[in-house]
């Protein structure tokens, strides 16, 4: 589990891999692809366009992701979201089989694939741009105190991660494995100390700062947004299609 | 104007919390440029508190009550000024992954640089140089979570560095550090003195630093007391050390194995190594085991793959009675609002609900009251409680991570003891020898790139040593 947690972890964190690729075309891979995503869920005429839409998004998301992470740390980042789809699928097919309330079973397989698209899609923001990027973004729009609370929150993902698997550890054995939920105190208590501690260490060392270059051209952007481009082409093609 | 040569002074200084009584009565401490002061006391004594006060926290985050005075390279602090000399005060406190605000090292000190300097010159260059005096380098490309507990110190120190910093406050800079770490932590130290900075230690593993501080302090009763002499005097004499570092095997029932793993093979990432290569060990009850390795060396997987946690890649593990997981952060071990409901709900889980009393005993004999809870009290006491209670619950094996952490050298004879009394099968995994000489052990185990070994004891100071002089300087009775 706690590797599971690790892998997935990275994909909330900023990879410097496109750091050559310019702030504005970073933040608008990411926005487009969210984009796409929710014309996707909710303007597809039927369920088979929606299924190559989304497979498109898929296929570009991969490609993006895997160029930072490598191809086997985002299938890696990916297996707990995977294993959530899977299991829903099989719950809802049961249901089916069963005779109980259940979505049609046609429905039922792109819902596991929009999960696992839509969280590619809604994690690339946080893979592409990086905390004083978001800060800046953010504050030109007058949110600075809410860039502050997102990344302080981002930045102590990995490390609550590992706490949510030692205490998981921890209160299986102590309970035996009953009582699962007992875990939230330990983790709650944690928490406050650790906003705590991060309270001293802004006090100390001064809050992150809320300026950072924003670039918005590198050469090589051109790449990136002819991607895009082909992207969105297919995605508006698909309407055209005989499907 | 030319910097004083005292960089701090406090002078009777008074500090309370809100609604809470004086926690220090009267401190006066002067420390010197290059000057290392080290400060040792008992767990509640104050130290942070101290911490607190001369960077600034207690007032500003915990609104404490603050009388005295506490003047910063020759100018007195008061609200006027405080925010720019506060600045060159740095606090490197237990938790060094909290004061890092980008996921990668060389990012995040490059964003610090760039707000103390402003100019991208300037900061490059103030940053550069202070990569060098710490020899940092090679973590720049690393995330901070991803890099040790001596690492992420060092990186701090940097940090630091970056906002010319004259005095560096260290709280508990040992804890979680292995071996290594402490060696680099010196090191620290060293590179310090060099660049003509000052620094204070508030630390309970205090005997490795010893050599390197130039006064030594115990607070006591709200007051600092100076036993610098008396330190250096514990320092001539050599330390006793045992010839033995096994106790007998009388209590171990050789027939009965309650945990067996044979040709455990285990690893992360898929791309990456293994983790453990080959590791066989076998528990019968009574054993006392003690699995010795550097941070990052695989001690904590091998204790969850023992616990039926993480599943090995290749070879099994026979376990053959319950087990039960003590972790690292020991405050994750506890789940209720006060200390007699955790005894209540641990026995009844295990439908031992007549055998309350027990536990309750255990409790009372550690001197903590059923009624208070459990996350208010000290690490050490969180710890004996933990493994008291597991002695009196029906639990086959007691896996222990790094028990000894945080713990007082008292504290941490304390537990043996009481491991010893208890008689429980017990794996204890470390990354410090302190406590490797102490006749308490059946086997000692060392994990090093993968690969368990078995070892004999090793020449280090002994922890009844270190325990005796603990005592002798901050004047407690022994027990």
């Amino acid at each position: 589990m706690w590797r599971v947690l690790r892998e997935l972890s990275y994909m909330l964190t900023y990879s410097k891999k496109l750091e050559d690729y310019s702030t504005l075309a970073r933040t608008l891979a990411a926005s487009t692809i969210i984009a796409l995503l929710l014309i996707t869920r909710f303007l597809s005429r039927n369920i088979l366009t929606e299924i190559v839409r989304l497979t498109l998004i898929f296929s570009f998301e991969l490609c993006l992701a895997s160029h930072m992470r490598g191809i086997r740390g985002v299938l890696a980042g990916l297996k707990l979201i995977v294993v959530f789809a899977i299991t829903g699928t099989l719950v809802f097919y049961m249901s089916y089989l069963f005779g109980w309330l259940a979505p049609n079973p046609v429905q039922i397989v792109p819902g596991a694939l929009r999960l696992v698209v839509l969280f590619l899609g809604f994690s690339l923001p946080f893979q592409l741009i990086s905390l004083r990027e978001l800060r800046s973004l953010m504050s030109k729009l007058s949110l600075d105190r809410q860039a502050l609370a997102l990344s302080m929150m981002l930045l102590q993902i990995p490390t609550t991660l590992y706490c949510l698997s030692e205490a998981a550890t921890t209160i299986k054995l102590k309970y035996k494995g009953k009582k699962p939920y007992k875990i939230a105190v330990p983790l709650t208590l944690l928490s406050f100390l650790t906003s705590r501690g991060l309270a001293e260490s802004y006090s100390i060392y001064g809050p992150p700062t809320m300026d950072a270059k924003l670039t918005m051209y590198k050469r090589k952007d051109v790449y990136l947004y002819s991607l895009l481009a082909t992207l969105v082409f297919g995605v508006a093609l698909v309407n055209v299609l005989p499907l | 104007m030319r910097e004083s040569k005292l960089v701090l002074e406090v002078v009777g200084l008074w500090v309370r919390y809100p609604n809470s009584d004086w926690i220090l009565r009267g401190v006066d401490l002067q420390v010197n440029r290059e000057e290392r002061v080290l400060i040792i006391g008992e767990t509640g004594s104050g130290k942070t508190t101290l911490a607190r006060a001369i960077t600034g926290l207690a007032k500003t985050i915990y609104e404490c009550d603050i009388k005295g005075r506490i003047i910063l390279n020759g100018t007195e602090v008061n609200e006027g000024n405080y925010e720019a000399l506060i600045r060159r005060v740095a606090l490197i406190g237990q938790n060094p992954y909290l004061y890092f605000v980008e996921p990668l090292v060389g990012d995040d000190l490059y964003s610090h640089a760039l707000k103390v300097h402003s100019n991208e010159r300037l900061a490059s260059d103030v940053l550069n140089k202070a990569m060098d005096a710490t020899g940092i380098r090679g973590l720049t490309e690393r995330y901070f979570f991803e890099i040790s507990g001596g690492e992420a110190r060092r990186a701090l120190v940097a940090k630091a560095l970056i906002s010319d910093s004259m005095l560096f406050i260290f709280d508990e800079p040992l804890m979680w550090l292995d071996d290594q770490g402490v060696k680099d932590f010196v090191r620290l130290l060293e590179t310090l003195r060099r660049l003509k900075r000052a620094a204070i230690i508030f630390e309970h593993r205090f005997i490795p630093l010893l050599k390197y501080v130039n006064k030594v302090y115990v607070l006591k009763g709200g007051r600092l007391v100076d036993v610098t002499d008396k330190a250096s005097l514990a320092l001539e004499a050599p330390p006793c050390r045992l010839l033995y570092g096994f106790r007998s095997e009388k209590g171990v029932n050789c027939e009965d194995v309650l945990l067996e793993a044979r040709n455990l093979y285990f690893k992360y990432d898929i791309r990456g190594d293994y983790v453990l290569k080959g590791v066989s060990m076998q528990l019968r009850r009574g054993d006392a085991v003690l699995i010795y390795g550097l941070n990052g060396q695989g001690k904590t997987t091998l204790l969850k793959i023992l616990a039926g946690y993480l599943k090995p890649h290749k070879g099994q593990v026979l376990r053959r009675a319950s087990t039960l997981y003590v972790p690292q952060n020991i405050a994750l071990f506890y789940t209720e609002s006060t200390v007699e409901k955790e005894v209540m709900e641990m026995f009844k889980v295990r439908g031992m609900k007549s055998k309350v009393g027990l536990g309750l005993d255990v409790v009372r004999r550690l001197g903590v009251d059923p009624e208070s809870s459990p996350f208010n009290l000290s690490y050490g006491q969180m710890v004996k409680l933990a493994v008291g209670l597991a002695s009196t619950l029906d639990i086959g094996v007691l896996l222990l991570d790094e028990p000894f952490s945080g713990l007082t050298y008292e504290d941490r004879l304390e537990l043996l003891e009481q491991l010893a009394k208890s008689n429980t099968t017990v794996v204890v995994a470390t990354s410090n020898l302190d406590a490797i000489e102490v006749p308490y052990w059946t086997k000692l185990y060392r994990l090093e790139t993968g690969k368990l070994t078995e070892m004999g004891t090793t020449g280090t100071t002994s922890l009844t040593y270190a325990s005796k002089l603990y005592r002798e300087l901050v004047g407690v009775e022994g027990a």
